[in-house]
């Protein structure tokens, strides 16, 4: 079986792909997705154990895809990294409040990056697993 | 290097590049003020006392000739004073306005000179040619408060409205008074008008200037009790046949002393006060400054009742013009303030929707720039990370593209914080920090930079102590100092962290032996893209951001960043930051 499963949405197809690389090289499955409402069906067909999204993303933006996801009880347990370029105010403010976990400005540390995924499936694992008891 | 147990020269320069334009204001007039103060004085106890003597029995005209003199020589103190007034103030509309009130008092005085020697001599037409000088005295008044006040408060339009009732009503008042008694040939009439006139206009003008809340100063005041004081004695004298004048003279004189007492006070006080400039002048209700001539058009109306109508028919038609010049008054001068406050909301409105739009941008730019910058670091990383399957060149050229990702990336920030400052909201997330790691990790990340331009970097850390910091902006702070001090260091200098603590402050030095700012640049040194010329000429890298946003991140912190810099010999920068308590 295959490592876990990470959905990663952003506009951007090199961020995309760059994102995803760093990923994969790391041993995790990636699916990506070009925009939030493309982003919304992926964790439809297959709930992602973690889902890294972008904020600015044309159809539905990154909070719609937060706020879709939770509203959905497969998904609704789904740790969210936000990856954004944005440097508004209020921003990281608005990604917590919906229930986003982690909030990353781009450019992004790599490192960072992995670390916080690293730990964010290890601590939604041990949810899960009290879940199921 | 600067060694801090003794003064160094550029501390004394940097002293007196601060307090130089303060010392520049002040010339040495205390000592002239006292003088002149002494004079005063005796020339108004000189006056007082020939009165008082008059009132025992001294001859008229030698008590006149007495008293006259005093006043001289008070003028003579008054017209110093102002001048000297004049020359000290910064201010040049101020300065204009006092050179004016000199020149009137020096006419004044004038006029004084010339009644003694009509009674020395037993002339007239000195006579004549002081009451003539003493018009004129109230027309350069009126001119100085004028040139003095705020340019809202009076256009040559509400000057001439203000005018109306006030002229009307003396002449009225001429009139009266000649019917009753005063069988004055035209000649003097005309000089009772154009005195009562002058001088009721001159207090009228005097009064509107006080009216405005920031014109309210004691030599102003001064002012406007001599001019009343000064205008009534002078009518008085001015409604008396010609031929008893002198006489007159000596009844009116405690009136036109204490009035001449009050101008040498005012123009003194004026000398003495300290040279700052008037704060900015709000603009208020400039209707409500028709008051003095509504008094006077009220004057009439009282005058209509009282006046028999048959012997001065003009009566009624001087009220009505007057009322319609009040009313005029008092409808323009609603109106240009209501248009200035107006014109300052809008003003107000539209900086502020430009500043939105600017935030806007920023925002846009800096996201835009920020999302290629993402890839191209990401890439990098991701093509660094098998460094073995590069050429060494290869290598090379890709660190050299990374570390300038890293430069754009800063610059980027840097001008979002810049941004920031200007929109004054600059946020900090303050926590507790300990001051003497976050200069031990400013001075370990900047080490690689110091070995490499062969600079010794040194940190001794001895604060002890904590502080309420955001720790990324405090640190970006310091990386600024450090950076900025390695790159204006020569090879083979040294540059010395150093945190302590001093009068309840934590207190972070940076200190170089490199090549100093000149003093002529020291002062632009904070302001946003200033760089120096060495900075220019020797092609160091930089933006001219690193200094104003420290300062910002200090100022933030409630503390305070400042230098002391010798060229050739070195800089050193302090920043002060209140302890944790």
């Amino acid at each position: 079986m295959s490592g876990p499963f990470v959905l990663v949405a952003d506009d951007d197809a090199d961020i995309r792909e760059l994102v995803a690389l760093t990923l994969q090289r790391r041993g995790y499955a990636v699916v990506v997705a070009a925009d939030g409402a493309e982003a919304v069906e992926r964790a439809r067909e297959r709930r992602p154990d973690l889902a890294i999204l972008d904020v600015r993303m044309p159809k539905l933006d990154g909070y719609g895809v937060l706020s879709a996801l939770r509203a959905d009880t497969e998904a609704s347990y789904v740790p969210v990294v936000v990856l954004t370029a944005s440097v508004q105010e209020g921003e990281r403010a608005r990604a917590r409040a919906i229930g986003a976990e982690v909030f990353l400005q781009k450019p992004f540390d790599r490192n960072e990056l992995l670390a916080h995924v690293e730990r964010l499936l290890a601590a939604s694992r041990g949810t899960v697993q009290r879940e199921r008891r | 290097m600067i060694g801090s147990g003794r003064t160094p020269p550029a501390r004394r320069a940097a002293c007196s590049a601060m307090n130089e334009p303060d010392r520049r204001s002040v010339p040495a007039p205390i000592a002239t003020t006292g003088l002149l103060t002494s004079f005063c004085a005796v020339g108004a106890v000189a006056s007082l006392v020939v009165h008082a003597v008059a009132l025992l029995g001294l001859e008229g005209r030698a008590g006149a000739s007495a008293t006259t003199a005093a006043w001289t020589l008070a003028g003579v103190v008054g017209v110093a004073a102002t001048a000297a007034a004049a020359r000290r103030s910064a201010d040049p509309r101020r300065q204009r306005a006092l050179a004016l009130v000199a020149v009137a008092i020096a006419v004044w005085s004038l006029g004084a000179a010339l009644r003694l020697a009509s009674a020395l001599l037993d002339l007239d037409w000195p006579l004549i040619a002081a009451e003539v000088l003493w018009c004129g005295f109230a027309v350069i008044m009126i001119a100085a408060l004028v040139v003095r006040a705020p340019a809202h408060a009076f256009t040559m339009r509400l000057f001439v409205l203000d005018a109306i009732p006030i002229v009307l009503v003396s002449i009225q008042i001429a009139r009266i008074v000649s019917d009753t008694g005063f069988h004055a040939p035209l000649p003097d009439q005309l000089f009772v008008t154009a005195y009562a006139s002058l001088y009721l206009l001159l207090v009228v003008v005097a009064a509107q200037l006080i009216l405005i809340a920031s014109q309210r100063d004691l030599p102003l005041y001064g002012f406007v009790a001599a001019s009343a004081l000064i205008g009534a004695a002078g009518l008085i004298w001015a409604l008396d046949p010609r031929a008893t004048r002198i006489d007159t003279g000596d009844a009116t004189d405690p009136l036109w002393s204490v009035g001449v007492l009050l101008l040498a006070a005012g123009a003194l006080l004026r000398a003495r006060s300290p040279a700052v400039l008037a704060p900015p002048e709000e603009p208020k209700d400039a209707g409500f400054r028709a008051v003095p001539p509504a008094l006077a058009l009220g004057a009439l109306i009282i005058m209509i009742e009282i006046v028999p109508k048959d012997r001065f028919p003009l009566t009624f038609w001087f009220t009505a013009i007057s009322f319609i010049a009040v009313a005029a008054r008092y409808y323009l001068a609603r109106r240009d303030s209501r248009s200035l406050l107006e014109r300052e909301s809008e003003a107000r409105a539209a900086a502020q929707m430009s500043d939105e739009m600017k935030d806007e941008f920023l925002a846009l730019v800096s996201h835009e720039l920020r999302t290629p910058l993402t890839s191209i670091r990401g890439y990098l990383e991701l093509v660094l990370e098998e460094p073995d399957e590069l050429s060494e060149e290869q290598l090379r050229f890709l660190r050299t593209v990374e570390r300038n990702s890293d430069r754009l990336l800063r610059l980027v920030s840097d001008l979002l914080f810049v941004a920031e400052i200007e929109a004054m909201a600059v946020s900090i997330a303050p926590e507790p920090v300990s001051v003497d790691r976050l200069a031990e990790e400013s001075v370990d990340s900047a080490a690689p930079a110091a070995e490499a331009g062969g600079i010794a970097l040194v940190l001794k850390a001895g604060a002890r102590a904590e502080i309420n910091a955001d720790r990324a902006r405090l640190g970006q702070l310091l990386d600024n100092l450090v950076s900025n001090a390695l790159k204006f260091t020569p090879a083979g200098g040294r540059v010395v962290v150093k945190t302590m603590r001093e009068d309840g402050l934590a207190v972070i030095e940076v200190r170089d032996t490199g090549m100093g700012i000149p003093a002529d640049e020291q002062e632009q040194l904070f302001e946003r893209f200033f760089r120096t010329r060495a900075a220019t000429e020797r092609a160091i890298q930089g933006t001219g951001l690193g200094l104003t946003i420290a300062r910002a991140i200090a100022e933030a912190h409630g503390g305070r960043i400042e230098f002391e810099s010798a060229e050739g010999v070195g800089t050193v920068f302090r920043v002060q930051l209140p302890l944790r308590s």
